[in-house]
């Protein structure tokens, strides 16, 4: 012990000496808080490619295969590599990708144009058969996109560019569902052929996106090459090669960004913002569709009382969360949206502005008021559980809502899980049962502009996993079914409009903030859509040189 | 044939009695400072909900990284929450931590320790193999994988840590109570038909005690590192109770923001505190003519 003591404690001296040399180098000058960001959708266009762009991913994926990818940084990879029949442009938009028209010819009938002339990087040209099989894998519960395909009743080749979906009801979400990486399209014969290989770093991908996954060493990198036969003339990669590399800790982030070690990282943890933003690194933020709830677990606890909830919800302080833990970075959360949600359509825009405008007392925090409610509910005493995830701006949010609850007098005991623990919880109430939790702080996302999305999750024939306080509010989730079968914008809008005021009565999940999108590129670089589109569609293809 | 008187020494039987002097004079000066302020430690710790400023959980955006001031002597952490504060209560469960780690592990392997050296041939060998074995397992391995079984907090690795703690202070007790079995005094409780239980109890432990104490207050030092270690990880103390090693995890992102304070004092903290364990600890168990 004696030999092992000394190297320990040497150790423990030299992080000592890291600690005073960096109070030392950093003379005690702090770098400023800057707020609030200018959102925007694109960076601006390159003028020529480069060999090798190196690009920092949160984490190593799990796989690559479409319909088993549910993190950030495998979408990030797919996204340059697959795509689907539709695509999500940089304001969030859609537009047609791999299908060449969309009719619907009766309200449950689909017809989609496969687009000719595409090729897989195999130099096989893509058909209607691809299209049908990777679609199908989605009617397999085993994908992560299953429950948007709930009600597709059959996909089936009509021509040989043709494809035809026929639902079992009208679905206005249905289109919307063709953006996301688990509706990408892969080579039906490759696939096959590849079995469960698909998506590793043995099996890879067959597709027709403008980058080919070349190789991925495990636990090192993950390299796309240009695919020099890209179909789409406007959207041929400048670039030569994206080389991904996996950098979960959050300085080590900032430290590959401003040492040069990256050129480029969506994501960045929001500690290391102030120090970007003071460099001479390229930092944009861009519009998003995370929203972060505090969602009940459990059917009886003090939380289960809308009072509670609204209490707790009226003490949280969004506006100093934004400014302090995100370095104004992130957008306040009223309804189980934000405006970004509401899309680009402004009369669709106007049916929720009334809504979000009369929840104002959200805005900033107010104790009074929920001292009020969590009287009116009795003031129930015990504990209430809240699990986390540890070590981010979740871990500080966490904190600052015990500390904000316990003002008015709500005792708030805290639950710490890694990343990959916490996941566990988000998708298996068992678990959540046997941790004992009554609130998880969740980051949750609605994949497409549209508030449906979002309120979709409270229809009980859904069944959704996320529903995790099994809320029920039949008048509500009626409309919300109402508007699910509704196509015309305007009309469904006011269904989920007036669904969405009654929820908020009920307040079944406690909204908080909705982190943007941050990009940070290397000063030489640009070319980047800036939105929550990155994860969609490809993004790499049109990265450069500045002029 | 006349049978000889044969000379049996009188057993021994250690006084426990401690006086000031005494202890200087084992110690050294050296060993005085860190008892000393080891002591002041303990003390904080003790005291801590009276002498804190504020509370140490009182989140308040508003003064994130706040600096020095007469309000908050050491500044605030990214949350707002008192540094101060925070590194007084933080000693609680900094100091705690160790002494439970200490405390089972000196424990069951001074246990294993005596039964192996009194019994000896074949339990002796078993049981030395058996703690061979547990050497094999890190502390921290034990204690992050205890947490991933048990999750996160202070019970499971505690324990964990105190398992692979147990042959550290079994393998050095083992050898001293194997040396103390083979004095006469042993011999002669055992001619006056003392029991096992009794010999081990009223003779052979006293003996042992001042390594034993020198082996907890080593061992305190090291227990204080690897539950640091394991709190700056995520799987000790959990948030927001205030500890050193999750201070230290917690402050990093303000170092390279230039405010580095939350970090920095965590970290001084432990040094000292691990470093005047060490100091007290070898003094304890060294012999008297290299102590300075």
């Amino acid at each position: 012990m004696e030999a092992r003591g000394v190297r320990r404690l040497s150790r423990f001296a030299l992080a000592a000496l890291v600690a005073v040399l960096a109070l030392i180098v950093s003379g005690c000058a702090s770098v400023e808080q800057q707020t609030p960001v200018k959102l925007g959708s694109t960076t601006p266009k390159a003028t020529a490619g480069v060999d090798e762009v190196t690009w920092g991913l949160n984490a190593e994926p799990a796989t690559l295969d479409p319909i088993y990818s549910y993190n950030f940084y495998d979408d990030q990879v797919i996204a340059n590599t697959c795509e689907s029949l539709y695509r999500l442009n940089p304001d969030l938009t859609r537009s047609l990708q791999l299908a060449s028209y969309a009719k619907r010819t009766t309200p449950t009938t689909w017809v989609y144009g496969i687009r000719r002339g595409v090729h897989f990087w195999d130099g096989n040209e893509l058909t209607a058969a691809d299209v049908v099989y990777s679609l199908r894998r989605n009617l397999s519960p085993e994908s992560y996109f299953n429950e948007y395909y709930a009600e597709v009743k059959d996909i089936r080749q009509t021509g040989k560019y043709q494809v035809t979906v026929q639902l079992s009801e009208p679905n206005a979400l249905w289109n919307q569902v063709l953006v996301v990486t688990g509706s990408s399209i892969l080579e039906k014969a490759w696939a096959e052929k590849q079995g469960k290989a698909l998506g590793s770093p043995q099996g890879g991908l067959m597709c027709t996106g403008p980058y080919e996954l070349t190789s991925w060493n495990r636990g090192s990198t993950i390299t796309l090459t240009k695919n020099p036969h890209y179909w789409r003339a406007a959207g041929r990669p400048l670039s030569q090669k994206v080389v991904f590399h996996f950098l979960p800790d959050p300085s080590a982030q900032t430290e590959a960004l401003l040492g040069g070690g990256i050129d480029g990282m969506f994501l960045i943890d929001p500690s290391g913002l102030p120090r970007l933003q003071s460099s001479d690194k390229s930092v944009y933020f861009g519009e998003s569709l995370f929203l972060n709830f505090l969602i009940p677990t459990a059917l009886k606890s003090p939380v289960s009382d809308v009072d509670v909830r609204k209490a707790l919800s009226l003490v949280v302080d969004r506006p100093a969360i934004i400014k302090t833990i995100y370095h104004g970075a992130a957008q306040p959360m009223r309804t189980f949206g934000t405006p970004t949600v509401w899309g680009r359509d402004p009369k669709v825009r106007e049916i929720f502005e009334p809504e979000w405008n009369s929840l104002s007392m959200y805005a900033s925090p107010h104790v009074a008021e929920a001292k009020r409610l969590f009287r009116r509910a009795g003031s129930p005493g015990g504990k209430i559980t809240l699990a986390f995830p540890t070590g981010g701006a979740e871990q500080q949010i966490a904190e600052t809502v015990q500390s904000a609850a316990r003002e008015i007098g709500i005792n708030i005991a805290l639950k710490g899980y890694t990343y990959a623990a916490i996941a566990n919880l988000y998708y298996d109430k068992k678990a959540q049962a046997s941790a004992g939790i009554d609130l998880i702080y969740a980051p949750f996302d609605v994949d497409t502009t549209s508030p449906l999305a979002m309120y979709h999750v409270f229809v009980p024939k859904v069944e959704s996993v996320y529903n995790y306080s099994n809320y029920r509010n039949t008048e509500a989730t009626d409309l919300i079914e109402e508007a699910e079968r509704t196509y015309e914008p305007i009309r469904q809008a006011k269904l989920v409009g007036a669904a969405e005021r009654m929820m908020m009565n009920d307040l079944p999940w406690i909204p908080l903030v909705s982190p943007d999108v941050v990009t940070a590129l290397a000063p030489s670089l640009t070319g980047t859509p800036t939105t929550y589109a990155i994860y969609w569609s490809a993004w790499a293809n049109q990265l450069g040189l500045r002029q | 044939m006349s049978a000889s008187p044969v000379s049996i020494p009188a057993p021994t039987q250690r006084s426990l009695r401690i006086s000031m002097k005494g202890i200087s004079e084992r110690i050294g000066w050296g060993g005085v400072v860190a008892g000393g302020v080891l002591a002041l430690l303990f003390l904080v710790a003790i005291f801590a909900p009276l002498l804190a400023p504020h509370d140490p959980n009182q989140v308040s955006l508003g003064e994130a990284y706040a600096s020095s001031s007469s309000q908050h002597w050491l500044g605030t952490d990214a949350t707002g929450r008192d540094i101060l504060s925070r590194l007084i209560v933080g000693s609680r469960t900094a100091l705690l931590g160790p002494l439970l780690v200490v405390v089972f592990a000196t424990l069951i392997g001074t246990a294993i320790a005596i039964f192996a050296a009194w019994r000896g041939g074949l339990t002796d060998t078993v049981a030395v193999r058996i703690l061979d074995i547990l050497f094999a397992f890190p502390a921290i391995l034990l204690a992050i994988l205890s947490a991933a079984v048990f999750g996160a907090g202070l019970t499971a690795v505690v324990l964990a840590i105190g398992i692979a703690y147990i042959p550290y202070v079994a393998r050095v007790i083992r050898s001293e109570a194997v040396r103390q079995r083979a004095l006469p005094y042993i011999t002669a409780c055992e001619a006056q038909g003392q029991s096992a239980l009794r010999v081990c109890s009223r003779h052979l432990l006293p003996n042992l005690l001042p390594l034993i104490i020198a082996q907890m207050t080593v061992s305190f030092g090291y227990a204080m590192i690897d539950l640091s270690a394991v709190s700056y990880l995520g799987f000790g103390v959990q948030p927001p109770t205030a500890d050193w090693g999750e201070m230290v995890a917690n402050g990093q992102p303000g170092i390279l923001l230039g405010h580095p304070t939350e970090a920095l004092a965590a970290s001084a903290l432990i040094v000292v505190a691990v470093l005047c364990f060490t100091v007290l600890g070898q003094r304890l168990g060294a012999p008297k003519e290299r102590r300075l």
